[in-house]
């Protein structure tokens, strides 16, 4: 075995000009490190955590909240709902006039709307590659 | 208008609707531009419905 791997394998080597601590060395320093704390502070730390009581939810509580967040969902949802027939019903009869109307400006207008939706799917995918790849890297 | 055209307009307006509602509820489950998929669904279809399935549902598959 030549000297350097000699002094590899003992965790001797100089680096920095100061010596590298050993594992027994290290385990050893804290150790006396864990026992300095528990004397200093073991008995005040032990009597604080025993005068500290965490309220613990009662399950009524907790089923209470569960209920109620869903009832606020659900009604949200309706509520969405609600006004997405509301619109659909002012887009749908603004769509059979338009038909009514001109059968070119309906038809330019569903391609207008094909072509923004696309766009709009083409952009948001971008954005979130673009994202994802920032949060990956 | 005659009889043929109420009877278009009396399927599709419901048609519309509903594809509307599926797309809303199940983007809004997704957490995907529910309001985008509602909208785009009122005003056409099938083409809603066919890129959502390739956007959002074999996508995540």
């Amino acid at each position: 075995m030549t000297g350097r791997r000699l002094e590899r394998n003992s965790g001797e080597t100089r680096k920095g000009g100061g010596f590298r601590k050993t594992q027994p060395e290290k385990r050893a320093t804290e150790e006396e490190e864990a026992k300095a704390f528990e004397e200093l502070l073991g008995e005040p730390l032990r009597g604080w955590d025993e005068r500290i009581e965490p309220s613990v939810p009662h399950l009524l509580e907790l089923e209470e909240l569960v209920t109620r967040h869903r009832e606020e969902s659900s009604r949200k949802l309706w509520r969405d709902l609600f006004m997405l027939w509301l619109l659909g019903i002012l887009v749908i009869s603004g769509m059979i006039l338009l038909y009514r109307w001109n059968v070119i400006a309906f038809a330019v207008l569903q391609a207008l709307a094909a072509a923004g939706a696309v766009l709009f799917l083409a952009v948001s995918s971008r954005k979130n590659r673009e994202a994802k790849r920032r949060w990956t890297t | 208008m005659d009889d043929v055209k109420i009877w278009v307009l009396a399927g599709v307006i419901p048609l519309m609707l509903c594809q509307s509602t599926w797309l809303y509820t199940d983007a809004r489950k997704r957490s995907r531009y529910p309001w985008f998929w509602a909208i785009w669904g009122l005003i056409q279809c099938p083409m809603p419905l066919l890129f959502y399935w390739l956007i959002v549902r074999r996508k995540r598959r």
